[in-house]
């Protein structure tokens, strides 16, 4: 029997710009036929797990992603089943909670639904890792946080092979709430990759450290959008990545400073470093602000390494080579040493 | 609690003066084979052009309206009049043979003056026709060719005008392009020719005065290798209850080791549509630049493009967007790298003020060949009330490792701090703010010669007059 499958348009623009450039969006073919991976988990003690919903005080709040309203269409129409979880009021998690996602090859698509509650003045770290190989795969956290909460989401990508994996993030802080996320990208064939976080409480905060490496014949396409609705609300968004052989990247980074958010601040920045004349690299960052009483900032530097840092490294006796091996390496490693020692296991990324 | 300051709207009233158009030609309104069979059998054209303005017709009818940008909703064709003759019979070359109300709108935009004064040759168009075309001795003694570019398309230039006319924006380009290929009327030509140095610059003038109607003027500039211009653009209309149309065509050949600096202060009347394309071409070690102050229209969408074809050609481009009530003023740049060494400086300054929506817009694309590229672009953005909006929406598309491709931008609003300094100087608030805002854009105003500059600043300081509430 023929598989059915569904087209969808995820990762847009908030604000389009010229069609020719062909940033505006990504057209994806997702399977209709899915089922959710079994993860292995290690579930700290006080976080709730319950299946098939969301749960807790803010599981009405409908909350965006960075893919969009296509993908909560297609998720709802598969039928899949939410795994919830949550935290207990003002408690403080010593402990990460840990998934590990080793995909083994199969003809169906996977899909993995998340919906994190972190309860007020509760802070929690969780750790997604992804690794395998399979011909689609989709994870997606919801991430509904509490006043004076703290939600830190530590994914680490390193899929074989002709993977197409798809990684979509919808938040939502409330009061004083905080949203870090660390990304490592370094595998599939093919990722999209996508955050929405509505920053609607009193200072709210959002915080992206984000690496890639792109080699080969791959593909990476970003959409990262801060939503300031909340006072004195602040975003970071820093995205680090290096680009060789054939691989194509674009990065979609947008600040939305909506009326109301009186006294927000954003920035975005990003660094790529281009190995080979064959990559091709697409930036496109936007500040979109409709109130007065905001600082927003964002900057790119994208090329080859700096010709005095390359000359200060030959004078110390690093060649060319070596300089640009050492330059790769550090791209990952600042976002890598961001992570707290002993929350990875130590062949994690090697 | 933070003080608000209530700014009062543009005065405008130097610009926002008409005259009946009673006695002038034109065609009717809308857009068909017809209307442009008639504009082509008015002007006398070739027959090439006849049928590339039909052709464009054609390309117009089929390509859509732009998705992207401010909406286009109240810009309908079939109330646009796209050909409107002034009651004059063609081009003059001296001021006393223009009619007298036409003699008398350019006498009040002080274009006359500033020839005595500071410029090497003047153009000026009304409506859809050139009405004056003057150029100085000792210029024309130079080969300098300055003239309107109808003349040129049948004269003795007529294949240097056929080899070039919407080669670097063709009408495929996009909607507006299209129809601009189809009713394009008026415009001028100028070749400098190979050495020659222009230290003092031409101007050309547009004055749309119709009611509803559209200006498609077509300006072609070949600076040949090893030459400089310095080119002027100034354009104004008087505001009318409906919608009109301003879709011209600017495209500038710059040649191997030639400067070409191409300014223009933009003062549309607020019911305008400014969908405007400008394009340079740029041959090896050449170099354009582009110095673009937007204050009017209703909506405008205008990027300058630079096309870096010959190794080591650059382009700068320094712009200064300033929307009000009613404006919705999407501007920027697009430059191509297509050949090593090339380098472009992209430097703008936004300002959003009584409910205005300004956009900056950009491109940078680096090809395969662009090894040793740079490219730099700094964008700020003023918020100056919060009735405003300011969007920045650049896109960088790089396909080569050997470059060096930097972008910054700021959004941001006056600072109280700054503003308290100055009155506690003597400065009342309104001046303050205006003071401050000047300084803003005075990476526009100090690349401007100098009357130019002065007007630019009594823009600005229109714009912010106003009271403190």
């Amino acid at each position: 029997m023929e598989q059915s499958n569904s087209t969808l348009t995820i990762n847009r623009l908030p604000v389009r710009t010229w069609n020719r450039l062909k940033l505006n969006d990504a057209t994806v073919v997702l399977p209709d036929a899915v089922k959710p991976y079994e993860y292995f988990e290690e579930l700290p003690e006080g976080v709730d797990r319950v299946k098939g919903k969301s749960i807790g005080p803010m599981s009405d709040i409908k909350i965006a992603t960075g893919f969009g309203d296509d993908l909560d269409g297609y998720i709802n129409d598969t039928g899949v089943m939410i795994s919830g979880y949550i935290t207990e009021d003002g408690r403080e998690y010593d402990k990460p909670l840990k998934q590990k996602y080793v995909y083994a090859d199969t003809a169906e698509g996977i899909i993995n639904a998340l919906d994190l509650t972190i309860s007020d003045g509760s802070s929690l770290t969780v750790v997604q890792e992804v690794d395998g190989h399979t011909s689609q795969a989709l994870l997606r956290n919801i991430c509904r946080i509490g006043k004076n909460a703290s939600l830190t989401l530590i994914q680490i990508q390193k899929l074989t092979g002709n993977t197409e994996f798809y990684n979509d993030i919808g938040v939502y802080a409330e009061d004083g709430g905080e949203f870090n996320l660390i990304q490592i990208i370094l595998g599939a064939g093919s990722s999209y990759y996508g955050l929405k976080c509505a920053l609607a409480g009193t200072g709210s905060k959002l915080s992206t450290n984000i690496a890639y490496s792109v080699d080969s014949d791959r593909r990476l396409d970003m959409n990262y959008v801060a939503d300031h609705t909340g006072k004195r609300t602040e975003s970071d968004i820093s995205v680090r990545g290096v680009l060789k052989g054939n691989a194509k990247k674009l990065f979609r980074g947008s600040i939305d400073f909506h009326k109301g958010c009186a006294g927000a601040k954003g920035s975005e920045i990003e660094n790529v470093l281009l190995i080979d004349d064959t990559v091709t690299n697409q930036t496109i960052p936007l500040i979109l602000c409709d109130e007065e009483d905001v600082e927003g900032a964002h900057g790119a530097t994208i090329g080859r390494i700096d010709e005095s840092l390359l000359f200060y490294m030959r004078s110390r006796g690093i060649s060319e080579e070596q300089a640009y091996a050492l330059m790769e390496q550090a791209q990952i490693d600042s976002v890598i040493n961001l992570i707290e020692e002993g929350i990875l296991e130590h062949e994690s990324i090697e | 609690m933070k003080e608000k300051t209530q700014v009062a709207d543009i005065d405008r009233s130097l610009y926002d003066f008409r005259f009946e158009d009673a006695d002038s030609y034109k065609v009717k309104e809308g857009l068909t084979e017809d209307i442009v069979n008639q504009i082509s059998e008015e002007k006398g054209d070739p027959e090439w052009m006849r049928e590339f303005r039909l052709r464009s017709l054609k390309i117009y009818n089929e390509t859509p309206v732009p998705d992207w940008g401010p909406d286009l909703a109240g810009l309908d064709m079939d109330n646009i009049v796209t050909y409107v003759r002034p009651n004059t019979e063609r081009m003059h070359t001296s001021w006393e043979d223009v009619p007298e109300d036409i003699k008398d709108t350019f006498d009040r935009l002080g274009i006359p003056q500033a020839e005595r004064k500071s410029l090497a040759g003047v153009g000026a168009q009304y409506d859809s026709e050139l009405v004056y075309h003057n150029v100085k001795d000792e210029v024309a003694e130079k080969g300098v060719i300055y003239t309107d570019i109808e003349s040129a398309l049948k004269g003795e230039y007529a294949d240097m005008i056929r080899h070039h006319f919407m080669k670097a924006v063709p009408p495929t380009d996009h909607k507006f392009a299209a129809l601009h290929g189809a009713v394009w009327s008026g415009g001028s030509f100028v070749y400098v020719p190979k050495g020659v140095k222009l230290d003092i610059p031409l101007q050309s003038y547009f004055r749309l005065n119709a009611k509803g109607a559209g200006q498609f003027e077509h300006t072609l500039i070949i600076v040949d290798e090893d030459a400089y211009l310095h080119f002027i653009e100034g354009c104004s209309a008087p505001k009318y209850n409906v919608a009109n149309l301003h879709a011209g065509c600017v495209e500038l050949y710059v040649g191997k080791n030639s400067t070409l600096r191409y300014s223009t202060i933009e003062n549309w009347s607020k019911n305008m549509y400014n969908l405007n394309t400008k394009r340079a071409l740029v041959e090896e070690g050449g170099k354009i630049e582009w110095v673009s102050g937007s204050f009017g229209s209703h909506i405008s969408y205008l990027y300058p493009m630079s096309v870096l074809n010959g190794k080591g050609a650059r382009t700068e481009f320094t712009g200064v967007t300033f929307a009000g009530e009613g404006q919705n003023l999407d501007t920027g740049t697009k430059v191509v790298h297509n050949a090593p060494e090339t380098s472009s400086y992209i430097n703008t300054r936004s300002i959003s003020k009584s409910g205005g929506i300004s956009t900056f817009r950009s491109s940078v694309v680096m090809n395969k060949d662009a090894h040793g590229s740079r490219s730099a672009v700094s964008c700020e953005s003023l918020m100056v009330d919060n009735l405003s909006r300011s969007d920045t929406v650049p896109a960088m598309d790089i396909r080569c490792a050997d470059v060096d491709v930097g972008h910054e931008a700021k959004i941001g609003r006056i600072s109280d701090d700054t503003v308290f300094y100055l009155m506690s100087r003597g400065l009342s608030e309104a001046d303050a703010r205006a003071l401050i805002v000047r300084g803003f854009a005075d990476n526009v105003s100090k690349e401007l010669p100098l009357e130019y500059a002065v007007e630019m600043n009594n823009l600005i300081s229109l714009e912010m007059k106003g009271s403190i509430g």
